[in-house]
């Protein structure tokens, strides 16, 4: 997922806050790159430096693809309801923006 | 071989066949380490897309390099003769690794890696290294490298430049990351249906956030960021 998607995320935020919903973004980088990164895109998301990748391996998304000449995450996205039970994945395979999910997929996703 | 080799080789022979060798799985040498990690043909798995999700080798990258970093500095000479591999997926992980243990006898390496190595994605991982080093004496390298004829290095070397040019090594923070919360048996571990996975980081605004602490009020959304651009 990078800027893109991040801004359709964006726009549809106050659905999701409506729905009692928190977004996390898991981002690999050290946190200097991290916070620079939130202060670019200006998101009201929580984003969360994971320099070693151990919560994207906990996931099963890390370093599975080569982009940018770097190994990368499996773009994903993950919903725990609110007794902590995951019930949702999206695990895409690749780079291209039809392998992420959109936000109405995750709007309709969400527990009740 | 000599006595003193077989005498060697029993004793290995019996820790890895006794039931206490538990000790012997659970602490691998480093070059035992690297040896998995070289089983993997990383050129047919270096894809950027139509990854095939059933395929796990991913995990062997994940295991060797959290296992070195846990190792720490025992590892280094392994990790340091590595960083002439003939692979350039190999040096790329032990440059990675380096970087991530706080020992500035490897920045010589790692300056070779990141100026010379006819890899780009283990010229990335050194520049890395040396920023997270902390390698004042890299400078030159890195300000050389802003200039490397392969896009994603520059950007590397320019998020670098200044961290190298502060001459402050975080490294040490890195390991302790890994050996606080990295566990061999979670990895992969969510699965539809069951509870998921709790963790704990932190944000960028320095707050530390737990999954669990949503518990009880709000759905929690994770998402998983592929690059920073």
């Amino acid at each position: 997922m990078c800027n893109g998607e991040l801004g359709q995320l964006q726009e549809v935020y106050q659905q999701f806050v409506q729905r009692d919903s928190e977004i996390l973004v898991v981002d690999p980088q050290e946190m200097f790159r991290v916070a620079d990164w939130q202060r670019k895109l200006k998101t009201p998301f929580r984003f969360l430096s994971d320099p070693t990748a151990w919560v994207c391996a906990l996931y099963g998304v890390a370093k599975q693809l080569v982009v940018h000449d770097e190994w990368v995450n499996l773009p994903a996205a993950f919903i725990v309801d609110k007794e902590g039970i995951l019930r949702y994945a999206h695990i895409g395979r690749g780079w291209p923006p039809s392998e992420r999910v959109a936000p109405e997929e995750l709007l309709a996703n969400l527990p009740n | 071989m000599g006595l003193i080799g077989l005498i060697g080789l029993c004793v290995i022979a019996l820790m890895l066949t006794a039931e206490g060798a538990s000790t012997a799985s659970e602490a691998p040498d480093a070059e035992m380490l690297l040896d998995r990690f070289r089983l993997v043909d990383w050129d047919a798995k270096a894809v950027g897309q139509n990854k095939d999700l059933a395929d796990e080798s991913w995990k062997a990258r994940i295991e060797v390099e959290n296992s070195l970093i846990s190792i720490g500095k025992p590892a280094l000479p392994a990790l340091i003769e590595a960083c002439k591999d003939s692979s350039g997926h190999v040096r790329l992980l032990a440059a990675y690794v380096l970087g991530c243990i706080n020992d500035r006898s490897a920045i010589p390496d790692l300056m070779r890696i990141a100026g010379k190595d006819p890899y780009a994605p283990a010229r990335i991982a050194a520049i890395e290294a040396l920023g997270r080093l902390g390698a004042k004496e890299a400078l030159s390298v890195v300000q050389g490298a802003t200039e490397d004829k392969n896009r994603y290095v520059r950007n590397a070397a320019s998020w670098e430049q200044p961290r190298v040019m502060k001459g402050e090594a975080v490294g040490q923070t890195l390991r302790e990351m890994v050996v606080s919360n990295f566990d061999a048996n979670r990895v992969d571990a969510a699965v539809v249906g069951k509870s998921a996975p709790d963790f704990e980081l932190m944000d960028s605004g320095g707050k530390t956030v737990r999954l669990s602490d949503f518990r009880g009020k709000k759905n929690a959304i994770i998402v998983f960021m592929l690059a920073d651009w």
